[in-house]
């Protein structure tokens, strides 16, 4: 947080800003992508079992999946003032069936964006980019509707399609971090 | 209240109020007034040193409440002040304007995880359903499955712990694969 808030103080970008809000969540999502890679072996459901487990393993051993993404970026989006959501969806691309999935509702520019930290777009030259793609709705909420997104994303270059349908079945509590 | 240095721990847990900085009490201060000027309405004494307005104990309840009924927007009074520093050309002539951004940045962050724990306290006898509009600290994912006892979930739960998350900020930056070439 404090470098991408020095970051914006040497480029004299407004935070408040939609340029300094997209600047923030192109921050945010490159810090997911390196940093936080997929466990696409569920070390975590392995390890975890059922029980939580710290950021610091989950980062240490590669463990994170988009749960942690999502929240993640849903912490440091809002303490910048960013208005985002969690969004818990499915996922389903051509060829696979719906996958359950979380990522984020991001609104800039007074637009709701869906942002997938952890699926960027990936151009042909391997070049990552931040998936942040606007959303036709003018207000979204996931507690009262289900929506459907059919999204262009690339994929090494080509157009590949992806369906996000919302979801609100996520079940929370607040635990007590002073207590270990 | 004037905030100049050193203050007894035995009148920082007056009221039941958590340990709090200099920093955290004018940010707090700031909040609680709607000033978006705080940080940079200091005044110097005979020594040059900066004096600014602090929250007074007996009204962090009053904050708590603040916080509680609209927490966006009174987080975003704590980020006017934060953005002052930045834009604080008198700072930046003295160069001691990241200095003083940097212990306002950590002011900010647990400052923020103490209102959390004040105004969303723990309760892990309740289970709520939904996706939550402010994640808070020590808020536990627990995903799609509402059993709380481990031998009986199909997946593991994530706890929020944002002073966890905020540090990982201080470390060496990742590597900026998203900046424009």
């Amino acid at each position: 947080m404090r470098e991408i808030f020095s970051n914006l103080a040497d480029n004299k970008i407004d935070p408040q800003s939609d340029h300094g809000k997209q600047y923030i969540v192109d921050q945010v999502a490159g810090f997911v992508y390196d940093k936080m890679p997929y466990d696409y072996d569920q070390k975590i459901a392995y390890r975890a079992q059922g029980r939580s487990m710290n950021l610091e393993d989950v980062m240490k051993d590669h463990m994170s999946v988009c749960r942690h993404h999502a929240l993640f970026t849903q912490v440091i989006l809002q303490s910048f003032g960013i208005t985002s959501r969690l969004l818990k969806c499915t996922m389903r691309t051509p060829g696979t069936s719906d996958i359950p999935h979380a990522a984020n509702l991001v609104r800039i520019n007074s637009i709701w964006h869906l942002v997938d930290t952890t699926n960027p777009d990936r151009e042909s030259t391997g070049k990552i980019t931040p998936f942040v793609k606007p959303l036709m709705e003018r207000e979204v909420n996931t507690g009262k509707n289900n929506y459907e997104w059919n999204i262009t994303a690339k994929l090494f270059g080509a157009i590949s399609p992806r369906t996000y349908r919302s979801r609100d079945n996520m079940y929370y509590r607040i635990m007590d971090n002073n207590k270990k | 209240m004037d905030i100049h240095g050193y203050i007894p721990p035995e009148a920082r847990r007056e009221y039941g109020v958590p340990n709090l900085s200099v920093q955290e009490r004018v940010l707090a201060l700031a909040m609680l007034n709607g000033n978006k000027h705080t940080t940079t309405s200091y005044r110097e004494d005979d020594q040059n040193q900066r004096i600014t307005n602090g929250l007074e104990n007996q009204d962090w309840d009053t904050l708590v409440k603040t916080f509680s009924a609209n927490t966006k927007d009174t987080l975003a009074i704590a980020r006017y002040n934060l953005y002052g520093i930045m834009t604080d050309e008198e700072l930046a002539k003295r160069r001691s304007r990241n200095s003083r951004l940097g212990r306002y940045l950590d002011a900010y962050a647990s400052l923020q995880i103490k209102l959390d724990r004040s105004a969303y306290p723990p309760n892990d006898k309740e289970v709520k359903r939904g996706v939550p509009e402010y994640v808070m600290d020590g808020l536990s994912d627990m995903g799609q499955d509402e059993d709380t006892d481990p031998h009986n979930r199909r997946r593991e739960k994530i706890r929020v712990n944002k002073q966890q998350i905020f540090d990982l900020g201080q470390r060496p930056h990742a590597r900026n694969i998203f900046q424009p070439s």
